[in-house]
């Protein structure tokens, strides 16, 4: 019915799921998570339970494998149940019962563990880890769809294809006022959802990523001369027309106070369009939100 | 930038949020609620802690208007942030700060309230307003996409379309009974997001809702012929008689729900034909 990876990343110390389903909107009941405790898939006769109370015993301290055990001990459904885990040391546990319907497992590796039922076979298992592997050292987000990709071009779910998600919760639960989700996409009905997830990943990076301060440059004259002519204004109203058109683009979160970033540049003087296949056919290594 | 819906419905004991907006997955940053505690849409520069701490306020027992000044009070960027909030009794209140890119502003009536930030103009959140109370009567969920479809009619986001999201919170509603979330469909990057948003609510219904009794067909020798024949074209071969193959396509294509011995939902009968390519009647 539904495969899928729970993964930190070692990087940044991020945590995420990526999971896709021949089911309605896969994402909006297998992903959990809370910044700096762990996060959680819980799918194939799922209990929303283990949601929220799996993220409490994570909270609470407790290790991937004990709340594996404290979840499904006293469950009566629990062979039914699936589940992958990572918890706030890093520590991955991967729990299918014994009643899931075939092929039903999963496996655990370094920082991560992926799992599903009513696969085409263990293949789509051992194709996720593999090419989650593989991927080391590319963007977080990145991994875990190329990761869901593997899986579906395995095979995937033996009924068929319906609906993707992937979601990434920061590393620090003090690290910011703001929530704590750093990436969050859904295709909820879709022919194609994995892929479909894959083709929103340089929108994520467009509007989402963060300014690259060390390689941004100066909003000096002869810069501000080239946003004015980009903008249709004059030199010195450069820096707040910039700001204003930054913002019906959705790229507030690029904007550095004087300077000016790379992409926010290249987007001005080429245009969304050709910015974004740029990325989609050679995805760039800095600037993700997770 | 936005146009949103934040409603109590006393009727079904529901808040519900509806959303849309030319960005990237809307339903990810705007929507946030509770059932019996209250429901939120946070956005303009959306400061998203709003969400959640709005939603712990009205769970602690505040009302709407004292939720907005607790959260907007405080921050040095009310000017440019936007939220409209539904409390656990259904008082709603609504803020629009003044450095909100127009035309932006919002209407509080009762237990609903519109917003919107880059629309184009004040006619979208009066047609939602009015598209919503024009729709009692029909579901809940779906009163919230009329008010969206009524908003994107009357020329929604000045900027263009890319995603929207409803959601429904109810006590017990979900899946199995565990969680408070009835409804939560997203659309994140569609060149049409409110229509395809309600292409999901209908399907949602189609999968969660049980069947109207009053309507179920009896599945007599010929309409059963019909489906046999039907089920056997996408694979499922009567190897064991025609229910268990029956039984396998319902399970497949998860509707369980709907599935009634010796009948047939017609909803579940047109999801058949059309995936046969058979006309529907």
């Amino acid at each position: 019915m539904t495969y899928s990876i729970v993964a930190v990343d070692p990087v940044t110390g991020a945590r995420g799921v990526a999971v896709a389903s021949k089911a309605l909107c896969v994402g909006a009941h297998v992903p959990w998570g809370r910044a700096g405790y762990g996060a959680l898939a819980t799918q194939a006769w799922h209990d929303l339970r283990y949601g929220w109370e799996g993220l409490a015993l994570l909270e609470a301290g407790n290790s991937a494998a004990s709340v594996v055990h404290l979840l499904t001990s006293g469950d009566d459904d629990a062979p039914n149940r699936q589940l992958g885990i990572v918890d706030r040391d890093g520590r991955c546990a991967s729990y299918t019962g014994s009643r899931c319907l075939p092929w039903a497992g999963g496996m655990c590796g370094a920082g991560y563990a992926v799992q599903g039922n009513l696969l085409a076979g263990a293949r789509v298992v051992e194709a996720m880890a593999g090419k989650y592997e593989a991927t080391a050292g590319k963007p977080f987000v990145y991994r875990l769809v190329q990761a869901l990709l593997a899986g579906d071009e395995a095979g995937g779910d033996r009924r068929g294809r319906q609906s993707a998600a992937v979601k990434v919760w920061r590393a620090d639960p003090d690290d910011s006022t703001d929530v704590d989700v750093l990436a969050d996409l859904r295709v909820d009905d879709a022919p194609l959802p994995v892929h479909r997830v894959a083709t929103l990943l340089p929108i994520l990076w467009f509007e989402r990523g963060t300014a690259q301060p060390e390689t941004a440059l100066p909003i000096d004259r002869p810069m501000a001369e080239r946003i004015a002519a980009a903008l249709h204004t004059t030199p010195d109203t450069a820096e707040p027309a910039l700001e204003r058109w930054a913002g019906e683009l959705n790229l507030e979160s690029r904007l550095l106070p004087g300077k000016i970033d790379r992409t926010v540049l290249e987007v001005l003087e080429t245009g969304v369009q050709s910015t974004l296949d740029r990325v989609a056919v050679s995805p760039p290594a800095e600037g993700w939100p997770a | 930038m936005t146009f949103s819906i934040v409603a109590f419905e006393r009727e079904s004991d529901s808040w519900g949020v509806a959303v849309a907006s030319k960005c990237l997955a809307v339903g990810h940053a705007v929507p946030w609620g509770g059932a019996h505690a209250g429901a939120v849409a946070t956005q303009a520069l959306a400061n998203l802690s709003y969400g959640p701490a709005g939603v712990a306020l009205m769970r602690s027992g505040h009302a709407a208007t004292e939720v907005v000044k607790g959260l907007v009070g405080p921050d040095t960027l009310a000017s440019q942030r936007q939220l409209g909030v539904v409390d656990a009794s259904g008082h709603a209140a609504n803020h629009t700060g003044s450095d909100c890119l127009p035309w932006a502003g919002g209407i509080v009536d009762g237990e609903v309230t519109v917003q919107g930030n880059i629309l184009a103009g004040e006619q979208v959140v009066k047609e939602m307003l009015r598209a919503y109370r024009a729709s009692h009567g029909q579901l809940f969920v779906q009163r919230l996409l009329r008010a969206l479809e009524a908003g994107d009619a009357a020329g929604g986001d000045r900027r263009g379309k890319q995603s929207a999201c409803v959601r429904v919170w109810r006590e017990g509603a979900a899946y199995g009974g565990g969680l408070d979330v009835a409804v939560d469909l997203r659309i994140d990057d569609h060149a049409e997001p409110v229509a395809e948003l309600g292409r999901l609510v209908g399907l949602h219904n189609l999968y969660f809702c049980r069947p109207d009794p009053k309507t179920l067909l009896d599945l007599d020798p010929e309409l059963t012929l019909e489906v046999k024949e039907g089920i056997a074209k996408l694979g499922y071969a009567p190897e064991k008689g025609f229910r268990e193959a029956f039984a396998r396509w319902v399970g497949t294509e998860n509707f369980e729900e709907r599935d009634v011995p010796g009948k047939i939902d017609p909803l579940v009968l047109d999801h058949l034909r059309r995936q046969v390519g058979a006309p529907t009647r």
